[in-house]
């Protein structure tokens, strides 16, 4: 049983060399096959060895593989040993078993992308890593896999490097990561220090003799615990995790959820004897957890863009998981980490097949009434949300339940943290099912918002646009139904020249979709189309004019274009246009889609003529726009994620103030859009995801993603049955032989308990469901953020400037410090000393050259010199 | 008998090193300097070294000198000048020529160089002498023999690649 | 035995010391070429005086090797000269002063 151990790391290893040496000349069928199928290789032996230690008692029940000795210097041993016990078991299922299912994901939502080999190369790289980090026997081979793992991470969250804006993302996770990391390794080296050794059994039995307390093991599960904080995205370190959203969605699921991070949990309970030592540590990881759960929950609470939710819902469970640790409750920390990642990771999967079926599209206030189109994956994502929001009877509540009740028994200073981790749990709930209304009940506004064509376009961003013929191709596609001679006057190059800004940036500006769609129908035709004309395409001469200038703003004849193809599908109850309702809107919101407009264009053919004429009236809506947009626009392209001072003003100069937003209740209930911020958020992500444009109906993905979402979804249901306190817990059972029998002395009813947290669930979950038109109730409350919050909304949905404050407090000063290294002591000083000797050397060579006349003879005189030193040398000295 | 030889070669050779060195033609010094290679292959009969004067002969006096021949009728005839470019340098040449001359003679005059046991004599030397060179070269100078060969096959190439009007 | 070895060495000096005054005062490259034989020529004549005045044959074998690389050095040296004849129109050593820092 022993020897299949190394099999486990061997199978994805050998994915990683076949896929990363030959994977472009194998073709992608072959890649598609190697990635997943290595993977579940290394799942089956996983399977086998688990059944294996199962059959085994008590304490006896791990087996330790040796290698070979991996490094020895004098009385520091390192041997290659791999250790399988119920706890490296349980995560090796889950590294396996979910990654399996995510790779399976990945086969049909990377189809159309050009580094899929890549993609598939990294992966695997992935899964080795983080077995290494599981299987592993001692810290330094837990810190090797803990140090790929994050290289995995770095390599994927910046795997569409062409994107500046990804690429520093990934980055920012790695720096974020390595602080962390160099508590993490000073950690290990007073392990090292103390112990003698790194082996976990070694530093365990050892470790039994210190007195409970003792400094040196508070620094040491202190210092251990910074590393978690950085892998584990805890506060203050989480900032990495929702920037990683940059990566692929199924790296979201796979790194960002379900596995990688939750590795500082895994580390903290495979340390648990220390843990257990440190009543200190136990208490600061505790409060940690406790506030990061709080706080991630307050961010997501009002956060636009679909994989944002989630990543910060992430740090929230994160934050449950290391309560649970912290409050010495091993299991139900270890169990949380278990559940969640079968709910989390069905939720990005989810996420990534949202996206997908719209063509790319993450901003939530795009998207709603999806759940007719894609059913499947409607009804897995809200079973998965159900599960992360903590409703009986799904896997959330029970781990999440286990992990509050664990506090509280803890007693004194943990029973605050019960009560702010059950405020959380309905914060949880809250956010959870705001984003099921958002996305998948309400009005259809992605009708309006996403213009087919230019949706299709845009989202066939610079990375992945070479290699989507489906993409590139549908906007001739789309437009050719149009009148042909109206095209080519309005929309010159712009179609194809610069499709990518249109759709991204620019939705939080655009009007509220929700007016014109329903207004539509109940217009009187076609005798006002007649009138209209000149009304209408007057907007088109100066948008014709804009492509030039403003090449990053979305230009509303390309919109225009850009929606003719559509024009049926949305103006289907009533055939014939209306215009007088877009119109109006049109005037004051030029960058709207125009429905009607596109109507307009179809309907005359002879645009040229129409269009010079006249341009004064349409000066006014087009204005305002041009000088607010450029700002906003190059804010987008510049630093998205980050909102700097200027940027702050924007929201003043935009129609609408974001304060008036908190005040008025928007009837149509769209989320308001927030200041460029948001938008410039979904920026982030919008495009560059594999893909099929969106052709104008959201579509259901291709079986290979939704099978994952079924098998998942059962997961997220019925994982959490697995512990069950009095009745099935198989869990407990299992960890018995690591963690010990833990008696707590229970100081509520477990059940009582659980009504408590559930109740709060089941509360946020109401309020998130009655405010975001989830149609189970009938009461249906006014989406109403009183003026006092408005500020407290606003901070939340910039993430309480938490990015910002760095920036203040650590990368301007370090940047500025490095500045002044730079031009100090680099530039004057080191410069200085190499310039200096190496003029120094110029100057006396200067000298020396005059020797060197050229002339042989001289040379020959010179040699003669030599001979006759030499000779008085040997025989006169 | 022999010290009178030695003493007409000897004058023979210093002449007519002295002319080769200062010949302003230059088929002059080019038959000076067979004419001296030829008093020294005299000379190494003496010494008994019959084998070796041979061999000055047949490379010095043969092939070296038809070289330097060729090559000179192939550059064409020309005067030959002794303006001296460089001040100083005769001067140098000369102080150094003469310490270097007076070091030499005085190490000569002053030194006793022993005399080894070979086990041969002056006569056996001279007998045989080709054959026993031969021995040595190709037993106790065997490696040595081997590595000119291969040096002598380098300069050849390297003269052919060196003369050929286009270089590679 | 009746020449002292004395003699030789002084003969092999003074045509050594004409090979030197060749190569340093002489500016055509054959010249300078010829002296260069000759001062191999002077080492040669005292290396057979030495290896008479032993009783042994190293110094023959020596001089043979000698004079196996000058044939060398003359085959490649005249070769050189004729480069530097075509590329410089000149046998003069003083025209080839490239290598002047």
């Amino acid at each position: 049983m022993e020897n299949l151990i190394p099999l486990i790391i061997l199978f994805p290893l050998l994915g990683v060399i076949i896929n990363g040496l030959w994977g472009y000349r194998l073709g992608r069928r072959i890649v598609g096959l190697i990635g997943p199928g290595v993977v579940a290789l290394s799942f089956l032996v996983s399977i086998v060895v688990v059944l294996g230690l199962n059959g085994l008692e008590g304490e006896h029940k791990q087996f330790t593989v040796t290698l070979f000795e991996w490094i020895r210097a004098g009385n520091f041993v390192i041997p290659l040993q791999f250790l399988v016990d119920p706890l490296s078991g349980l995560m090796l299922l889950i590294v396996t078993g979910i990654g399996f299912l995510i790779h399976i994901y990945s086969v049909g939502y990377m189809a159309d992308d050009v580094g899929y080999a890549r993609f598939f190369t990294y992966l695997n790289l992935f899964i080795v890593s983080m077995l290494i980090l599981v299987l592993g026997a001692n810290y330094l081979l837990l810190f090797m896999g803990w140090e790929l793992v994050g290289l995995c991470s770095f390599l994927l969250i910046s795997f569409w490097f062409t994107n500046t804006e990804y690429a520093s993302a990934g980055r920012k996770a790695f720096v974020v990561n390595r602080i962390g990391d160099f508590g993490f390794a000073l950690g290990i080296m007073l392990i090292f220090v103390t112990f003698g050794s790194l082996n976990f059994a070694d530093v365990f039995t050892k470790s039994e003799t210190l007195a409970v307390g003792a400094p040196v093991v508070t620094t040491i599960t202190l210092l251990l615990f910074v590393g978690a904080i950085g892998k584990s995205a805890q506060i203050p370190l989480y900032v990495w995790l929702p920037d990683a959203m940059a990566g692929p969605t199924p790296v979201s699921a796979l790194i960002h959820a379900a596995t990688m991070v939750t590795a500082g949990v895994y580390m903290i309970a495979r340390s648990h004897v220390l843990y257990d030592h440190a009543p200190t540590t136990q208490a600061i990881v505790a409060v940690v957890g406790t506030a990061t759960a709080l706080f991630a929950a307050l961010i997501a609470l009002t956060q636009t863009d679909i994989k944002k939710v989630l990543a910060y819902s992430t740090v929230s469970q994160l934050g449950y998981m290391v309560l649970g640790v912290g409050a010495g409750a091993y299991t139900a920390g270890v169990f949380h980490l278990y559940t969640h990642a079968f709910f989390k990771a069905l939720l990005f999967l989810g996420a990534g097949s949202v996206m997908h079926s719209l063509g790319g599209e993450q901003d939530m206030r795009n998207m709603g009434g999806l759940l007719k189109y894609i059913r499947t994956t409607g009804i897995t994502f809200i079973l998965g949300g159900l599960a992360l929001a903590g409703i009986f009877p799904f896997a959330g509540f029970w781990s999440k339940d286990e992990i509050l009740a664990s506090a509280f028994n803890h007693g004194g200073l943990y029973q605050v943290l019960w009560a702010i981790g059950v405020l959380t749990a309905g914060l949880t709930a809250f956010y959870t099912l705001r984003q099921v209304g958002l996305v998948f009940f309400g009005e259809e506004r992605w009708r309006t918002a996403l213009a087919p064509a230019g949706a299709g376009a845009g989202h066939g961003a610079p990375v992945t646009a070479p290699t989507i013929p489906p993409a590139a191709v549908q906007a001739p596609v789309a437009s050719a139904p149009a009148p042909a001679p109206a095209m080519p006057p309005t929309q010159p190059p712009a179609t194809t020249a610069s499709p990518t800004e249109l759709a991204p940036g620019e939705k939080p500006r655009r009007p509220r979709p929700g007016q014109a769609a329903p207004v539509e129908p109940t217009i009187p035709p076609a005798p006002s189309a007649a009138a209209e004309p000149p009304a209408a395409a007057p907007t088109q001469p100066p948008t014709e004019s804009a492509p030039g200038e403003k090449p990053r703003r979305p230009r509303p004849g390309q919109t225009l274009a850009a929606s003719v193809p559509t024009t049926p599908s949305i103006s289907e109850p009533a055939p014939t246009p209306s215009e007088p309702a877009p119109s109006e809107s049109a005037g004051e919101k030029p960058r709207r889609p125009r429905p009607g407009q596109a109507n307009v264009a179809a309907n005359t053919p002879i645009e040229p003529v129409s269009s010079p004429a006249p341009v004064g009236q349409p000066e006014t809506p087009v204005q305002p726009a041009s000088h607010v947009e450029p700002s906003v626009a190059e804010t987008a392209g510049d630093k998205p994620r980050r909102p700097r001072p200027g940027q702050a003003s924007d929201p003043s100069t935009l129609p609408t103030k974001p304060e008036t937003v908190g005040q008025t209740t928007h009837e149509t209930h769209t989320e308001h859009a927030a200041p460029a911020h948001g938008a410039t958020a979904h920026d982030a992500g919008g495009h560059g995801h594999g893909g099929h444009g969106f052709s104008g109906e959201p579509h259901e993905s291709p079986p290979n993603m939704t099978v994952p979402l079924v098998i998942l979804m059962l997961g997220a249901v019925a994982a959490g049955w697995a512990n069950i306190p009095g009745v099935s817990p198989l869990l407990e059972h299992w960890l018995e032989p690591v963690f010990g029998a833990h008696e707590v002395e229970v100081i509520a009813s477990p059940v009582t308990l659980a009504l408590v947290s559930l109740a709060a669930a089941v509360i946020g979950a109401l309020l998130g469901m009655m405010m975001y038109d989830v149609p189970l109730f009938v009461v249906r409350l006014p989406r109403l953020t009183p003026p006092r919050l408005a500020g407290l909304y606003e901070a939340s949905l910039n993430k309480f400037y938490v990015d910002e404050i760095y920036d203040r407090l650590f990368v301007q000063p370090f940047g500025r410090l490095a500045d002044w290294f730079w031009q100090a002591v680099d530039k004057s000083v080191i410069d200085g000393l190499v310039n200096g000797i190496a003029g120094g050397f110029r100057s006396l060579s200067g000298v020396f050259r005059q020797v060197q006349t050229g002339y042989v003879r001289n040379y020959a005189l010179w040699m003669l010199v030599g001979v006759v030193v030499l000779i008085f040398w040997f025989f006169y000295q | 008998m022999s010290l009178l030889l030695f003493g007409i070669l000897a004058v023979i050779a210093l002449i007519t090193a002295a002319l080769m060195v200062t010949a302003r033609n230059l088929v002059h010094a080019v038959l000076m300097m067979v004419a001296n290679f030829g008093t020294v292959a005299i000379m190494y009969i003496t010494l008994s070294a019959p084998f070796v004067a041979v061999v000055q002969v047949a490379v010095y006096a043969g092939a070296i000198m038809v070289l330097f021949l060729f090559v000179v009728m192939l550059l064409g005839e020309q005067q030959l000048s002794f303006d001296e470019p460089f001040a100083g340098q005769r001067m140098a040449a000369g102080v150094l020529g003469l310490l270097l001359a007076i070091m030499l003679l005085v190490t000569l005059f002053t030194a006793s160089p022993a005399v080894l046991q070979t086990g041969l004599t002056a006569e056996q030397i001279g007998r045989e002498n080709a054959q026993r060179v031969g021995e040595l070269l190709y037993t106790q100078y065997l490696l040595p023999f081997e590595a000119t060969s291969i040096l002598l096959l380098i300069a050849m190439v390297g003269a052919v690649v060196l003369a050929k009007r286009r270089l590679l | 035995m009746d020449v002292p070895i004395q003699y030789y060495g002084l003969l092999s000096a003074l045509l050594f010391s004409m090979g030197v005054a060749g190569v340093l005062l002489r500016r055509n490259i054959i010249i300078v070429f010829m002296s260069i034989e000759l001062m191999f020529n002077a080492a040669n004549l005292l290396f057979v005086a030495f290896a008479r005045h032993q009783n042994g044959l190293d110094g023959q074998v020596f001089v043979f090797f000698v004079m196996t690389v000058a044939a060398a050095e003359v085959a490649v040296g005249l070769a050189l000269v004729m480069a530097l004849f075509r590329s410089k129109q000149t046998t003069d050593v003083d025209d080839a002063s490239t290598l002047k820092g």
